[in-house]
């Protein structure tokens, strides 16, 4: 009779029972703790995907940011190192003859891997999950505070997986929901990007400035790496909309004000000096990174860094004599022309600079190795976002919108940082075009260059690649990159990417 | 004044005390047939309390006061009653029997219900009935004895139990493919003696199965059991809650009722053969069917000779290694000889009563190396001072060992094998390298499942009508298995295979029940009770390769790198939680009408929800008691009554709810990370299954003892859970929904007849014969699909397919019409001008020929493809029944039970597999044996007009692939009768007996089991088939079994 009142005062708390084996979603939420190791959960997702592992074998390997961003379209060119045919995707890249990537196997790279979207949208299910999770969590177990900075984080770490998809593949679908499970269609491209940036606007405020952890500064959402990218898919909007393209640069041009002159001292540019500090991480120059530490045991793939190739013997092993790359010597007298002073050509390249036959180096990112001379990547940071790009993107908007000497002026901080001849008297299209080559100096190997070629179409122009793409191609998606078909699998709203079939 | 007066007051209860002398009185309570009545409760009707009981003889002495009212009761009799007068002290008390099973109690919701109140739909069997056969499991002998209980055996493993169903399927979830297939268990719950017991979700019928797989149920010895009640309907089982959406089967043990303690031996010796084995062919008549295939069929003359030369298997057969007539099946089954004994003391009376059971079984499998053997005493013990309080303890403690050779519960997959073996192979032994054979001879599998349950129930009734029940039980299992491999059968290296799981849980029930009498007509009662139960389950394997030597069975492995260990998948820990009432009103025993309400929790549904609601509702006319039926003096009794019920079933886990948090292996930034398992997404608002039944009946019995019942019902499956396959965009694999239901509709019938005899008949019979049709339908699929194939991607090719509206599980297979007598019958496109072919790149074999089957072709392209198949078959029995038969005639007496199951498909893989071994004649490893085809009607050159196709064209054969188990040619009629037992038992004169050798009684009897079954089905036996209606080759066969038995009582 005592058993009947205990269980009819208790019978909620006698039915809760916690797994031995597993964590269910009935016992997670319930500390910061909790919050913060999901949270890590999805910067993991994102690394696995850009980065990968050395562990797992080759469907862990990713040449991500180098395939997608800076070889595509690129002047590279192949030396003696890398003349073999197992090497062929790098030409395939320099003429965006994808379809000759996928016909061939290049898995040792990770190319398999680019056109499945599951890892973002595991990012995204993940991110919508914690949004979800901590507005019901129960309340006072944590702060409003943190509350409102996780779900801010959640909500950029969204929109992060949303524009890398947006900027892979044009079209996805789009979902906000936690436990999303039905069948979708593809969403328009700028249908995504202005879902996005509302959903963005809404919340970057609630993230600061900078942790007082510095551990975590630069890798954990910060309000910087919110506002770069909300430039970037304001940019990204002006470059495909058919409607007014203002709106987008203001909200750049004031996105950039922000950051620059609203940043309470935790953003600056280091001086070039310290370049190895700025690509190992955690400076006040970056914004968002992905972290790579031999240390920790947490080390990329080895086919994903960019500096694995402009780097050859004694920055890799003796067998590596030349790099696998160099640019073209008219690209390269572009960015630097010959006899002109320019702080980074002495940092980030050594005296080969123009060289053809593989002596070229990037000295770009270029760390602590794992022993000397070994056939191991620098132990950089992969950086996404630095604070040299939300300036440079500013200024591209200022100039788009003819305020030439306020584009001037911000573009002559990156000048004026690697004590290069500053820009006077440039207006109107050399302008803009100054501020784009700027862009490809400043940024090079970082994964911007495709990017930035497609969203100002100037990939339709030799002047600026060497693998220019018809018009005709661009409108129907040849930018893109196509979509694995089991995409179409239980969803029959899906199509894939027509120009790559 | 006031304290004289109760002075006198007093003073007038001691003169009445004095005046009421005590007298013994004795006597004897005979039935109204003239035999003795023995454990008759005599009580004092005013009082109510229970002064004592009949014994072996119908004797009975008690004291008892002048002018007191006795009251007699017991089961299966109407209430007497005498009043003691001064001067007469024997009496004989003579007991009418009532004359039908209306008048008997049944235990429903944990409450005694006479029978005639029932608005729910339940059927009782003595365990009388089914205590002349050996068995391991009760529910095997409840074969064709319920109707709508649909009981298969089609596992003959030694202490496995055959199939349960009651009342069709109760989900269309199908795991595994092909032979391997098998549904979603949906077993019934067991309540031993008030206790539920959890059958399923430990030995669910799966062919994975790990451990022993000994179910609880196998643990209760058959011998101990009183009598079974089977729930079927929603009003009946509500109140078992969500566990009983399946229906409740009830079993109460047997107790104490003679004031003198009677020893009771039950012996039982019994021989099990295996069923007639499949003929095949040896030796040279093997070797000249191959080379005769060959020389026929091959190509050239010149290619057969080739094929021939170089196969030593067929040329060589001088060779002692290939010229042997192994009868292969002569190694793997065997006739065996088994004993079962056990004893049961007891004795006592209403007051006090107790029975000590101790029995051993022990039965040989007919397959080699296979068995089962229990030890179980079950005991318990009732105190029962006044008919205020009672206490009821119990303890049973069971042990039981089997061996399952080198399969596992379910399947002998290597004596499947290894007996298809061809019999030019040397027979099995370690220089022949027949390893599969050899392992299934000489594996060593020994298992242990032990037992404890402990109970104790008390009850008190402070005033009239009103009580207090409290149940406590804890029920402790251990189950093991060692597994050892001898290092000749595994690569050079033993094998330990170690499993142990402990199962262990606590049950408590607390019950308040009132009961009251309203003007004679009207009764009330009402009960609640609350219930909760903890159950904690763990299995551990441990598995090492290597010891020192073949003698060494324990100990660490010299590969350690290989050994593996650790705790299986599944461990729980459940609580279930419930709170359930009823109320009855009963107006006269005319009208009855009863609500129940169960609020049932479950910790597998997590916290957030885990209520559910199951209502119930019944009501029942016994229009027989109507003034207007009095005149009807032919008809006994005669009532309607019908019911309506929801009950819910949580389904899934609380990882299905909430989703698995999991440790990531790998930091980042060096933090550790937590991820959500991404492989199936949460799904928060997961319902649980519903099932809505109504139910109604109407049931009459006439004064000639003949009786008849029909049911009809209707059961509606609703949200049954179902895994489904997402986009990737959604990142999760799979998502559990709640969007498929399933209908169930079906009629049953009892027509019963037991004559009245007179006292002076020497002949006395009975007859019962019951069945049940049952039909299912899909109602709905997840999104809304009209129809779902469950694509077969293993060799057998055997899809499921689910369509609205009609059976839930079919079969999609080629249609067969028989053979191309000549090649001018084959359809030519008129188009192409090709003949009709098999899909496939174009080539000369694919075009159909002369006796090659006539597959329809569906679609009309002229080209045999995945767009071919038809829709077919039902793989459940849409008829069901039993027929029983009892004569007796003096001492003898002969019962007899029949069962039949009707209009069933049957997928024949197993006669597949025979014939297919026709498709390679030069095959050396995987030569299997030649069944004799002469009896098949087969095309062949000369005989064009066949119901089979050429079996012999094995150059072709990879092209066509005839016997291609995904055809309807392999679909059969499943239906068959099935004489189930037999029993001739002779009772030994008591007189005669009690007067030489003092045994009280004494019956012999001699009974078969599976004694013949009748059938079209051209396999070896319809039943032995899965629940998904596959007939595989490995299945293990049912034994048939001559008992001999000896009941004594002393």
């Amino acid at each position: 009779m005592l058993n009947t009142l205990l269980f009819l005062s208790c019978g909620k708390e006698f039915l809760n029972v916690s797994p031995k084996d597993n964590l269910t979603g009935n016992d997670y939420w319930k500390s910061e703790e909790d919050v913060d190791k999901f949270m890590v959960g999805i910067y993991k997702t994102f690394r696995l995907i850009t980065m990968g592992t050395p562990r797992g074998g080759t469907a862990t390997h990713r040449i991500f940011f180098p395939a997608t961003g800076d070889f595509r379209c690129a002047p590279i060119l192949r030396t003696s190192q890398s003349s073999g045919g197992g090497r062929n995707y790098l030409t395939h890249l320099r003429q965006n003859n994808i379809n000759a990537l996928f016909h061939s196997d290049y898995n040792y790279f990770g190319f398999t891997a680019i056109p499945k979207w599951n890892d973002f949208y595991k990012m995204i299910q993940a991110a919508n999950i914690v949004y979800h999770e901590m507005d019901n969590m129960e309340e006072g177990l944590i702060s409003p505070a943190s509350i409102a900075r996780y779900k801010a984080e959640a909500v950029f770490l969204r929109n992060l997986a949303y524009f890398f998809l947006v900027r892979l593949y044009g079209d996805v679908p789009y979902y906000t929901e936690a436990y999303h499970s039905k069948a979708i269609g593809r969403t328009n491209m700028l249908e995504v990007l202005t879902k996005g940036i509302a959903d963005l606007n809404e919340q970057y405020k609630n993230l600061p400035w900078t942790y007082e952890d510095p551990s975590i500064v630069g890798n954990r959402a910060m309000r910087g790496a919110a506002i770069t990218l909300l430039m970037h898919m304001n940019m990204w909007m002006a470059g495909f909309t058919t409607g007014d393209k203002v709106p987008y640069y203001e909200a750049v041009i004031a996105l950039g004000r922000e950051i620059r002159l609203e940043n309470n001292n935790s953003y600056e540019l280091l001086p070039l000096e310290r370049t190895k500090e700025i690509f190992k991480g955690r400076t006040k120059e970056g914004l968002f990174e992905i972290v790579q530490n031999l240390n920790y045991g947490e080390t990329f793939s080895l086919s994903s860094p960019y500096s694995d190739y402009f780097l050859r013997y004694p920055n890799k092993h003796i067998g590596i004599q030349r790099s696998y790359l160099y640019y073209e010597p008219k690209f390269m007298e572009e960015l630097y022309p010959i006899g002109g002073t320019d702080k980074r050509k002495n940092v980030w390249y050594d005296e080969h600079i123009y060289n053809t036959s593989g002596m070229m180096q990037c000295l770009k990112f270029l760390n602590v190795f794992n022993e000397e001379g070994e056939d191991y990547n620098p132990d950089d940071n992969q950086v996404v976002f630095r604070y040299a790009d939300p300036i440079l993107l500013e200024a591209e908007a200022l100039a788009e919108l003819d305020k030439d000497s306020e584009a001037r002026e911000v573009v002559n901080i990156i000048r004026a940082r690697a004590e290069a001849p500053l820009a006077v008297s440039e207006s109107g299209d050399e302008l803009k075009d100054f501020i784009w080559w700027e862009r490809v100096r400043e940024l090079i190997g970082e994964g911007h260059f495709y990017y930035d070629l497609v969203r100002t179409r100037k990939v339709l122009n030799s002047k600026y690649t060497s693998a220019t793409m018809s018009v005709d191609a661009y409108n129907r998606g040849g930018w893109t990159w196509p979509i694995h078909k089991d995409a179409l699998i239980d969803n029959p709203y899906m199509t894939l990417n027509n120009y790559w079939n | 004044m006031k304290s004289f007066k109760l002075i006198l007051f007093m003073l007038n209860f001691i003169v009445i005390h004095a005046f009421a002398q005590e007298v013994t009185v004795t006597g004897e309570v005979r039935s109204s047939t003239g035999g003795a009545l023995q454990g008759v409760t005599i009580s004092n009707q005013t009082t109510k309390r229970v002064l004592g009981s009949s014994n072996n003889q119908g004797q009975f002495n008690i004291k008892v006061d002048v002018g007191t009212k006795l009251l007699f009761r017991v089961i299966g009799h109407d209430n007497s009653t005498i009043d003691i007068v001064a001067g007469k002290t024997r009496y004989v008390v003579t007991m009418r029997e009532s004359s039908t099973e209306i008048e008997e109690t049944v235990v429903v919701g944990y409450q005694a219900r006479k029978r005639e109140t029932l608005t729910g739909s339940a059927v009782t069997i003595s365990g009388k009935e089914i205590q002349d056969v050996p068995v391991a499991n009760f529910t095997d002998l409840l074969q064709g004895k319920v109707p709508g209980m649909n009981v298969q055996l089609n596992n003959g493993t030694p202490g496995m139990r055959g199939s349960v169903a009651i009342r069709g399927i109760s989900t269309l979830n199908v795991q595994g493919s092909g032979d391997d297939a098998f549904l979603t268990p949906t077993s019934p719950l067991y309540v031993i003696d008030g206790v539920p017991i959890d059958e399923g979700t430990n030995y669910e019928y799966g062919f994975q199965t790990a451990g022993p797989g000994i179910s609880p149920i196998a643990m209760i010895p058959v011998e101990d059991i009183e009598d079974i009640t089977i729930l079927k309907d929603a009003q009946a089982t509500a109140l078992y809650g969500s566990k009983g959406a399946y229906g409740v089967i009830l079993v109460s043990t047997k107790r104490g009722k003679s004031k003198i303690p009677i020893v009771q031996y039950v012996g039982q010796a019994f021989v099990n053969t295996p069923p007639n084995l499949r003929q095949v062919l040896g030796g040279v008549n093997e070797r000249r069917s191959r080379i005769n295939q060959i020389l026929m069929n091959d190509t050239s003359y010149n290619a057969a000779l080739d094929l021939i030369n170089s196969t030593p298997l067929l040329a060589d057969s001088l060779n002692p290694y290939f010229n042997n007539s192994t009868d292969w099946q002569s190694y793997f089954y065997r006739t065996t000889m088994n004993t079962s004994h056990s004893v049961n003391i007891s004795g006592g009376d209403q007051t006090f009563n107790y029975k000590i059971a101790p029995g051993f079984y022990n039965e040989r499998g007919i397959v080699e190396n296979t068995g089962f053997t229990r030890y179980s005493i079950p005991m318990n013990m009732q105190y029962r001072p006044s008919d205020r309080f009672r206490m009821f303890v119990n303890l049973s403690p069971s042990l039981a060992k089997n061996s399952t050779g080198s399969g596992n519960a379910f399947r002998q997959t290597g004596v499947a094998t290894s007996a298809n073996t061809s019999s030019l192979a040397p027979a099995p032994s370690i220089f022949s390298g027949s390893m599969g054979a050899l392992a299934a001879l000489s594996m060593k599998n020994d298992n242990k499942t032990a037992n404890l349950n402990s109970q104790v129930e008390m009850e008190y009734s402070p005033f009239s009508g009103f009580r207090l029940s409290t149940t406590l039980s804890y029920n402790f299992k251990v189950a093991n298995q060692d597994r050892f491999l001898p290092e000749a059968l595994n690569s050079n290296a033993t094998e330990i295979y170690s499993y142990n799981d402990r199962l262990n849980t606590l049950y408590n029930r607390n019950m308040i029940s009132y009961t009251k009498e309203l003007m004679d007509k009207h009764i009330l009662s009402a009960y609640v009770f609350n219930e909760s139960e903890v159950s904690k389950f763990q299995a551990d394997v441990m598995q090492l390769t290597g010891t020192a030597n073949d003698q060494f069975f324990a100990g660490l492995g010299y590969s350690t790198m290989n050994a593996l260990g650790g705790t299986l998948k599944g461990l729980y820990e459940r609580r279930t939680l419930g709170y359930a009432g009823n109320l009855t009103y009963n107006y006269d025993s005319k009208y009855i009408l009863e609500f129940s309400y169960r609020l049932d929790g479950t910790s597998t549904t997590g916290s957030a929800n885990p209520w559910s609601n199951l209502p119930s509702i019944g009501a029942r006319w016994n229009f027989k008691n109507e003034g207007f039926f009095a005149d009807w003096s032919a008809l006994e009794y005669g009532m309607i009554r019908g019911s309506w019920g929801k009950n819910i079933i949580p389904t899934g886990s609380i990882y299905d709810v909430y989703g698995r948090y999991t440790s990531d292996t790998e930091t980042y930034n060096n933090q550790p990370s937590v991820s959500i398992d991404m492989e199936t997404i949460p799904n928060i608002s997961l319902l649980p299954q519903t099932t809505t039944m109504l139910n109604g009946a109407i049931e009459f019995g006439f004064r000639n003892g003949l009786t008849f019942l029909y049911e009809n019902y209707y059961k509606q499956s609703d949200q049954i859970l179902r895994t489904k396959k997402i986009a990737n965009i959604n990142a999760f694999g799979n998502v559990n929904t709640n969007e498929t239901s399933l209908v169930n509709m079906g009629h049953e019938f009892i027509i019963g007849y037991r004559p009245k005899r007179g006292n002076d008949s020497d002949w006395s019979y009975s007859l019962n014969l019951n069945g049940a049709i049952n039909r299912d339908y899909t109602a709905a699929l997840p999104d809304d699909v009209r129809q779902l194939l469950v694509q077969d991607n293993s060799v057998y090719k055997q899809s499921i397919l689910y369509r609205l509206g009609i059976n839930a599980l079919s079969n999609v297979l080629l249609h067969y019409r028989g053979v191309y007598a000549s090649d001018d019958d084959v359809p030519i496109n008129p188009l192409t001008g090709l003949r009709y072919r098999v899909g496939g790149n174009l080539a000369d074999e694919r075009f159909f020929r002369a006796g090659d089957p006539i597959w329809t072709d569906l679609n009309g392209d002229y080209i045999l493809d995945e767009k071919d198949f038809v829709i077919v078959g039902n793989s459940q029995p849409v008829f069901t029944g039993g027929f029983n038969a009892f004569v007796q005639y003096r001492k003898w007496s002969l019962n007899s039970q029949f069962f039949m199951t009707f209009k069933r498909d049957v997928l024949n893989n197993a006669l597949a597999d025979r014939l297919r071994n026709y498709s390679n004649p030069a095959g050396i490893d995987g030569a299997g044996a030649l069944v004799p085809i002469e009896g098949l009607d087969i095309w062949r050159p000369n005989h064009t007009d066949s119901y089979y196709p050429n079996i012999y064209d094995f150059r072709r054969n990879s092209f066509i692939d005839p016997f291609r188990y995904d055809q309807t040619l392999f679909q059969e009629d499943g239906s068959y009768f099935k004489f189930t037992t037999a029993t001739l038992s002779y009772n030994f004169d008591r007189e005669m007996l009690s007067k030489r050798i003092g045994i009280t009684s004494a019956r012999v009897y001699f009974s078969a089991n599976n004694i013949l079954t009748i059938s079209n089905y051209s396999g070896p036996d319809p039943e032995l088939v899965s629940a998904m209606g596959r007939d595989s080759s490995a299945g293990y066969p049912n034994r048939r079994s001559y008992t001999v038995g000896f009941n004594v009582q002393f």
